[in-house]
Order: structure tokens, then C-alpha cells, then sequence
């Protein structure tokens, strides 16, 4: 039985994890930062990933362990838009943070998929009124 | 020792702290975020340093650097920066800071550079440090023998007609100036130059790409 479909992680201590996030960053003052306000969260996995493995690495790791969310830094994503479109187009369900190191902000992106049920679901995703629940 | 961070950046701020805190040896006396709240903050716990961002959204680190130390010359300020422009550096540096590191730099190298300073030492990254002494090396080398560009533009081009292996006479005729005044822009351009003859001049233009 393949358990990892429940998107849980299980510990050495049986313990429940509810994120499993990857920080794909440098060995740097910001990258220690984050990693230490995440695993601050006993509640969630975090793990951090050297950006100096590639994006190939990156992308093989997100395949194995699955994870809810990725933490990216902004440098290091400006040249790789191509991640960013191909993990979100592969996995609806993840959501990606950039971080940037000069400026005080995070990106969110994550993709929003749409099942069709009449054509005025199309109209109201144009006019940026689609609601889910309509 | 005192220390007081200086920075926008929220998680980058917070995450210092984190590093900082578990040092018994040192005690976090506040937190800014621009050069406002730096000045008020550096006027209020008085620390003993300061870590400063270099870009803040009211102004320089800079301007601050300036300031505070103006009021609390003993205090020391060190830039922890992403800039790695030269001319930040300098700037820096000439404000009176007293280390210039990149944030690139890992969590124990912060703690000891900071003990370092506290101890009357400097603290520079490597990176920094090497593009510092290359401006040292430049500018020893421009006090040794001033630059060409010091010299007039008729300096110049008596330079380069030296340089092509023209007697007084030949560049009073292709400037048409007198010879005297040829021998004259000669004399100050070697002064100028330190240099003790036509032949060095020559050499000294065709080094410095004065001449083809």
C-alpha cells in the first residue's frame, strides 16, 4: 500500500507532520534564517536543498518527497522562470515562495485549476470573478 | 558587548537576532528598520555596534553611519550588505564604518567577526577586502606617477607627438605652436609624470595606450 498518497510524513518518532516544505537556497546568513523560522514548526518537515545542485536537483527532489510547499530565493529564480512554470504546471497542488535577499518581500505562486461546468465559468475567470462555489 | 541591528528586512533582521541571541557574550540592545529608528535607537541604548544595512527605505546606512557617529564616536558600524559595489564600499569606509561584509557570508563568521571588531579590529569580507586593496594599489601607483589624465589636453598632444619620435621643432610644426612652447608643455608634462626624459615619455605613453 502506497501510504505516501496520504501527504503525510511520519518520523523516526511516529510523529505526524502536516507541510513538508523544501528551502532550496544557499549556505547564507537568509537561507539559515528561514530554515530556522520553519523548523521552529515542529509540525512540518523542512528540508533544505543546496541551490548550488541545480535546478535538476531541485526538481528530482520535489518528485520524491512530495512536498506542499517550495521556498526558492528571487536571484536565483529571475533566471529560472522554467522552474517555477514547470513545478507549478506539473504539480497543481504545490505552492512556491520566492524569497528575495534585498527586498523585504515574498511572491507567492501556485496554479489554479478549474473544472468547467458552464461556458460563463470561462467569462468569470476573464472578468476575475470566478468564485468556486458558484 | 551591545549590539544594534539595523536592517528592512524582516526575516533577515530576525534571523540575525536568532544568530546573535544564543551568545552569552552578546545582547541585542534593538532592532531598526530605517535610518530613522537607527539614529532615535542608537541615541537611546547607546550600543557598541551596530550592524547596518546599506540600502534602507528612508535613506543610506550611510547618512546613518554619519550621524551616529558624529554623536558617539566610540560606537563601531559595521555594513552587513548585499552590495558589493565599489563605490559602496568606499563609501562606506569613508563614513567611518568599521567592517563592510556580505550577507552572503555564514552564521559563525558573523558571531567572530563582530567579537573582532569589539576587540578594535576591522571586519571586511574576503571579496571586499581584495577589491579594497586593489584600489590602495592604484591609488599608491597614481601618487607615484600621476595619470595622464592630470595633464592638459596640449600636454597630451605633445605626449603622443613625443611618443612617435618627433623633435621639439617637428611638434611645433604639427601643433602650430612655437618650439619654445613645445619645450615648455615637454617640461611640465615630465614633471607632471615623474618621469626624467623624452625616452620615459615615450615608454610612459606607449604603456598607457596614449599611442598606437
Amino acid at each position: 500500500m502506497d501510504f505516501s498518497a496520504l501527504g503525510k510524513i511520519f518520523e523516526d518518532d511516529n510523529t505526524m507532520k502536516s507541510k513538508m516544505v523544501i528551502v532550496w537556497g544557499q549556505d547564507d546568513l537568509l537561507s539559515w534564517a528561514v530554515n530556522f523560522f520553519l523548523t521552529s514548526r515542529k509540525d512540518w518537515n523542512v528540508v533544505s536543498l543546496s541551490s548550488e545542485r541545480g535546478i535538476d536537483f531541485l526538481i528530482q527532489e520535489v518528485e520524491n518527497l512530495n512536498p506542499d510547499v517550495v521556498i526558492v530565493y528571487q536571484t536565483k529564480c529571475v533566471n529560472s522562470a522554467r522552474l517555477l512554470m514547470h513545478l507549478l504546471y506539473t504539480r497543481p497542488e504545490l505552492t512556491m515562495l520566492t524569497v528575495s535577499p534585498q527586498e523585504n518581500f515574498i511572491e507567492v505562486y501556485s496554479k489554479k485549476q478549474i473544472f468547467v461546468q458552464e461556458v460563463s465559468d470561462l467569462i468569470s475567470v476573464v472578468e476575475g470573478e470566478y468564485h468556486p462555489a458558484h | 558587548m551591545k549590539i544594534l541591528i539595523v536592517d528592512d528586512h524582516v526575516l533577515f533582521r530576525e534571523g540575525l537576532a536568532a544568530i546573535i541571541r544564543p551568545q552569552s557574550d552578546i545582547e541585542i540592545a534593538g532592532m531598526a528598520g530605517t535610518v530613522r529608528e537607527a539614529i532615535e535607537l542608537a541615541r537611546t541604548v547607546k550600543p557598541d555596534i551596530i550592524l547596518m544595512d546599506f540600502n534602507l527605505p528612508d535613506g543610506s546606512g550611510v547618512d546613518a553611519t554619519r550621524i551616529i557617529l558624529d554623536e558617539q564616536p566610540d560606537c563601531k558600524v559595521v555594513f552587513l550588505t548585499m552590495s558589493e559595489q565599489d563605490e559602496d564600499l568606499f563609501a562606506a569606509i569613508r563614513s567611518g564604518a568599521k567592517g563592510y561584509m556580505l550577507k552572503n557570508m555564514h552564521p559563525p563568521e558573523l558571531v567572530a567577526a563582530l567579537r573582532s571588531v569589539q576587540q578594535g579590529e576591522s571586519a571586511l569580507s574576503r571579496a571586499m577586502t581584495l577589491r579594497l586593496m586593489d584600489e590602495l594599489s592604484r591609488t599608491k601607483k597614481a601618487i607615484g606617477r600621476p595619470a595622464e589624465n592630470t595633464l592638459t589636453l596640449r600636454e597630451l598632444d605633445v605626449l603622443r607627438a613625443i611618443a612617435t619620435g618627433m623633435s621639439n621643432q617637428e611638434i611645433g610644426n604639427h601643433l602650430f605652436i612655437s618650439e619654445n612652447t613645445v619645450k615648455f608643455h615637454v617640461h611640465s608634462l615630465l614633471a607632471k609624470l615623474n618621469l626624467s626624459d623624452r625616452k620615459e615619455a615615450a615608454n610612459f605613453a606607449r604603456e598607457h595606450g596614449l599611442v598606437k
